[in-house]
């Protein structure tokens, strides 16, 4: 078996059955129990970490060319077992290990051209002259010793766990009786040996170098991703290449090593990749690095990365026609973004310029300026449709989750005579469940602030040395919150039923839907016809629907501007839903554009599962009305073709010409499932049998047989265009 | 000012990948001269709107059956020689079980909706492909769409079998970018057999439209039993031969998707029993076109 697809079922079944974190536990718990005289809670976090740097098995592969992975080995002794009863009694009522994340683990990159490029060294370096320079008469200066502190013990501790990696590859090296083998040790070694705490000088070198930063990341529950290799790996690359230190296949397989990796480390945690784009300086980058991050997808042909391609008008044909083939054969990945809109939002919510050319879509499509964020995405997911319950109701929810709405809005429904009267409501109610979720969120925000901290992460993350503090506490040059709407389109297409079936054709009054709701339709299915097919449908490019498409878009972004957190992040809307239009739908009442209680609320942009009946032009001429630079929490707008459609060069041919016109037209992002219905249908009777089937969900993409029943069947609904 | 014609359709589709170069919206206007037994689009077949039933979206709620002025038996008239085709029970139909296939839609309101995708068809080489049914019964209306499609500069295509008088014929031509012709067969007698009409108003039509230089696609369909057999292509091909300019030719595969169709309008459809031809047959039979040095497409 080549090393590839050897390596591939190894990160499959290791991904399947992840390490169940008793090592990490055990050490951390020690760690916490050891520590009680620390006051300063980042001091002690970084502490807490060096446990993890100092002691955490080592464990390498036998034909892995990149390493760091979570072992399985430790067993702890029954005296060890007691006493981390005690420790995780203690982590349970202290905050040092929880919360830091919030939103923000597992959704940012850092900055790894400072890792690669000045070593852990220059960051040291960089600390000892800010701590030289403190001034003893401005009163913050001891909370900022103390937090250099803090990212300086971390640093070290690192540097002490490549120690050990090198330690231990050397002696692989000295065992090896494999003379290929025993080569390849050698080079693993030698990656160790000055990196990271000098700086990097070869493309192996920093491969390795920023996947083992980013493992040191996951031991400490601080994920940090990998973001943009085919820019700050590119000038390693060409430097080797020209000189002939490495060959083009080994650059490959090293790439190939590294993706696998991922999904060693993160199951189906979708980690970024993003290619293409404008570097820092503006330059467009599309380089042999970025052909390979999309080559990959398919000879590794696993779920993770998340690979996504960040689309300009210099984006070469041939690596477009690259990503359409792959997508073709129901990879689900490369999701394609629009650069320019995604710029223009971000320099609109102030975002410097530099900065806004260099950005990750987190793992979905949250847009997260890479080494300079500390982020909140999808906090909270918010299900405004629970507006609709209120009115309906008497002022309470239907079904499942209760409706929060701040301060409560008081009204009386056969006042209202109108629709406007009943969209003015619809409104008000929208803004008070916004208010309730949000006040909540800055709470968050601020005890995230005062009692947590992310040493580590902070000393590459802009500009928390130069302020002296930490990322959660405002170090961080970007801090905005990302609350996200699955079930957008459902109030949408609602709103437009309400006004078509209740006040211009009168089919029904207020008072009956409001009985249909509650009772799920039941008894009253032609009415539920009459909403489905009879009323206006958002993604289809009419203006009846479309209208509340855009007004509500507006009104969300107006009503997000009137809150901030406490280390000054603003808000913005994302339009996605990960999982959760599985979740929140579970547990919300039928809706009035007819759907039934229980069901899963819509995804993404785009349409209600099934509603887009004009074909996939018909979606892009509604979603183009709204205005999407606004959307910078993140855009999602998924199509699904029938492989018989994409297989063909025709059929290619016109979804690279509607990939480059949907992007003209300012819209967000683009993402596609190419996958037959019989096969999914296959795949919920024998799921055994389609192990590795991948499907996009809301915004990332995951095993089909991996999801909950409510999600395989919302995919199931989604319109397939070109069938015939 | 002169009313705007309008056209009697039955579907407008956009993204359509088949008719033609790049992405068309395709434009199925109703009424046809020709009765091929093979016909996947038999709601183009009357030149006025009909309703078309199907039962796996009906919720039996009985509504059609109450509103149907014409009613026996508590039945809806749907289908009998008792119906006036007022259309109340497609109205009414929320769930869209019983439906009225065709509509009238007026130039400017054809060019509004054309206008809108001019994005799609000039990134992709598209435009827009008239079919149906037979576009050229609707003469007059086609030729004054085709000439503001000319007037906004959207690329054109008609998918005609030629059962047409020459002179509704010629006037379109100057608009028409491609014209997509259909060929059944050189045999008259089979001709007749299959679309019971004569095929010679047709080859004289043909003949017409290369001599005046058109671009043409020539179409085949390829129906088991009827046309599928060496001689038969042979013919074919020796016909495009004596043609003013070589033309391409397009084999389409019989396929029986459209039964649903049949069954919905509560037609029988003559063509049930056949199955698609193989791969391997298209290839052969495009072979012989190969052979003759005609370009072929399947």
């Amino acid at each position: 078996m080549n090393r590839t697809l050897y390596l591939k079922e190894k990160a499959f079944e290791n991904g399947k059955n992840p390490n169940n974190n008793t090592e990490q536990k055990f050490w951390v718990n020690k760690a916490i129990l050891e520590t009680p005289d620390e006051f300063a809670h980042n001091i002690r976090r970084a502490k807490v970490d060096c446990a993890l740097f100092d002691n955490y098995s080592i464990e390498i592969d036998k034909r892995e060319l990149i390493v760091g992975r979570y072992s399985n080995k430790f067993k702890p002794t029954i005296k060890q077992k007691a006493a981390n009863l005690k420790g995780t009694a203690f982590r349970g009522s202290n905050s040092i290990y929880s919360g830091a994340g919030l939103g923000s683990t597992g959704h940012r990159v850092l900055d790894y051209e400072k890792l690669l490029n000045a070593g852990i060294k220059g960051v040291l370096a960089e600390i000892e002259t800010h701590l030289d320079e403190l001034d003893y008469s401005n009163p913050e200066a001891c909370e900022k010793k103390a937090f250099y502190l803090s990212c300086k013990i971390s640093l070290e501790g690192v540097c002490r766990f490549a120690k050990r990696y090198y330690e231990a590859l050397s002696s692989l090296y000295l065992k090896e009786t494999n003379t290929v083998r025993r080569e390849e040790y050698r080079c693993m070694a030698e990656n160790f040996k000055n990196a990271p705490y000098e700086p990097c000088e070869h493309f192996y070198e920093a491969i390795q170098c920023m996947w083992f930063m980013q493992f040191c990341f996951a031991l400490i529950g601080d994920l940090c991703l990998t973001g943009r290799p085919d820019n700050y790996l590119y000038p390693f690359y060409k430097k080797d290449i020209e000189q002939g230190v490495i060959s083009k296949e080994f650059a490959f397989e090293l790439i190939e090593n590294m993706f696998l990796k991922h999904n060693e480390l993160y199951d189906t945690w979708p980690a970024p990749v993003m290619v293409g784009g404008l570097d820092r300086q503006g330059n467009s980058v599309w380089n042999e690095l970025s052909y390979m991050c999309v080559r990959a997808i398919e000879t590794t042909g696993l779920i993770n990365p998340s690979v996504a391609v960040c689309y300009n008008e210099d984006m070469p044909d041939d690596l477009l026609r690259l990503c359409i083939n792959i997508i073709s054969k129901g990879y689900t990945r490369p999701s394609i973004f629009n650069d320019k809109v995604v710029r223009a939002g971000l320099t609109d919510a102030g975002v410097s310029l530099e900065d806004s050319r260099y950005y990750i879509h987190s793992t979905c499509v949250e847009i997260t300026p890479i080494g300079a964020s500390n982020i909140l995405v999808a906090t909270p997911y918010i299900n405004l449709n629970k507006a609709l319950e209120y009115i309906l109701n008497d002022k309470t929810a239907i079904f499942g989750e209760r409706c929060r709405v701040e301060p409560p809005v008081d009204f009386e429904m056969k006042n209202l005579e109108t629709f406007d009267d009943f969209y003015a409501l619809v409104k008000k109610i929208v803004s008070g469940i916004i208010r309730s979720y949000l006040i909540d969120v800055c709470e968050q925000a601020y005890s995230r602030e005062k009692y947590t901290s992310c040493p580590l992460a902070s000393a590459f993350t802009n500009s928390c040395l130069d302020r002296g503090k930490d990322a959660v506490a405002g170090g961080a040059r970007y801090n905005f919150v990302y609350p996200c709407f699955p079930g957008f389109l459902n109030l949408v297409d609602s709103l437009a039923a309400i006004k078509t079936a209740v006040f211009e054709e009168k089919v029904l009054s207020l008072d009956e839907l409001s009985a249909a709701c509650k009772n799920n339709f039941e008894g009253e299915e032609r009415v539920r016809q009459y909403l489905i097919n009879k009323c206006p449908k958002f993604g289809n490019g009419t203006d009846e629907a479309d209208r509340f498409g855009v007004e509500i878009f507006d009104f969300i972004r107006h009503e997000l501007e009137k809150y901030k957190i406490s280390v000054g992040g603003t808000f913005h809307p994302s339009y996605f839903a990960w999982i959760m239009h599985g979740v929140l739908g579970s547990c919300a009442a039928a809706t009035p554009d007819g759907r039934k209680q229980g069901e899963a609320l819509s995804e993404c942009l785009g349409s209600v599962q099934g509603m887009d009946k004009n074909g996939p032009i018909g979606v892009l001429r509604s979603i183009e009305k709204i205005e999407q630079k606004y959307g910078i929490g993140g855009i999602a707008t998924n199509f699904r073709f029938s492989k018989s459609f994409i297989g063909t060069e025709k059929g290619k041919q016109a979804v690279a010409d509607f990939i480059k016109v949907f992007m003209k037209n300012n819209c967000f992002e683009i993402q596609f499932n190419v996958v037959d219905q019989a096969d999914l249908l296959d795949a919920q009777k024998n799921p055994e049998k389609h192990r590795t089937l991948m499907v996009r969900v809301a915004g990332y993409s995951d095993y089909f047989v991996n999801l909950d029943i409510k999600i395989q069947n919302e995919i199931l609904k989604r319109s397939e265009h070109g069938s015939v | 000012m002169q009313k705007p014609k309008e056209a009697m359709v039955f579907d407008i589709q956009s993204f359509s990948l088949h008719d033609g170069p790049g992405i068309r919206t395709a434009v199925f206007m109703k009424g046809c001269s020709l009765n091929c037994f093979w016909c996947h689009n038999p709601e183009s077949w009357n030149t006025e709107p009909e309703l078309q039933f199907y039962q796996n979206k009906c919720i039996s709620c009985g509504t059609c059956a109450v509103i149907c002025p014409n009613n026996v038996d508590g039945k809806p008239a749907m289908f009998t020689e008792n119906c006036e085709l007022c259309a109340k029970c497609a109205q009414n139909c929320y769930s869209q079980a019983i439906m009225l296939a065709g509509y009238k839609i007026s130039v400017p309101e054809l060019m509004k909706k054309l206008l809108s995708d001019r994005d799609i068809f000039e990134q992709s080489g598209g435009g827009v492909t008239f079919t149906g049914g037979e576009p050229l019964l609707q003469g007059d209306f086609l030729l004054e769409a085709l000439q503001a499609c000319k007037k906004e500069n959207i690329s054109t295509a008609v998918e005609t079998a030629l059962c047409a008088p020459w002179k509704a014929v010629e006037s379109v031509l100057p608009y028409v970018d491609l014209m997509m012709c259909d060929i059944k067969t050189v045999n008259d007698q089979k001709h007749v057999e299959g679309t019971g009409q004569s095929n010679r108003l047709i080859l004289e039509n043909i003949k017409g439209i290369c001599e005046a230089g058109a671009n043409v696609l020539f179409r085949t369909p390829v129906i088991p039993g009827f046309n599928d057999d060496t001689e038969s292509m042979n013919e074919i091909a020796g016909f495009i031969k004596l043609l003013e300019n070589l033309h391409k030719i397009e084999l389409l595969p019989f396929h029986g998707i459209c039964s649903g169709k049949y069954s919905s309008l509560n037609r029988s459809f003559k063509a049930e029993a056949l199955i698609s031809p193989t791969r391997e047959k298209m290839n052969e039979l495009a072979g012989i076109f190969v052979k003759n040095n005609i370009s072929v497409i399947i």
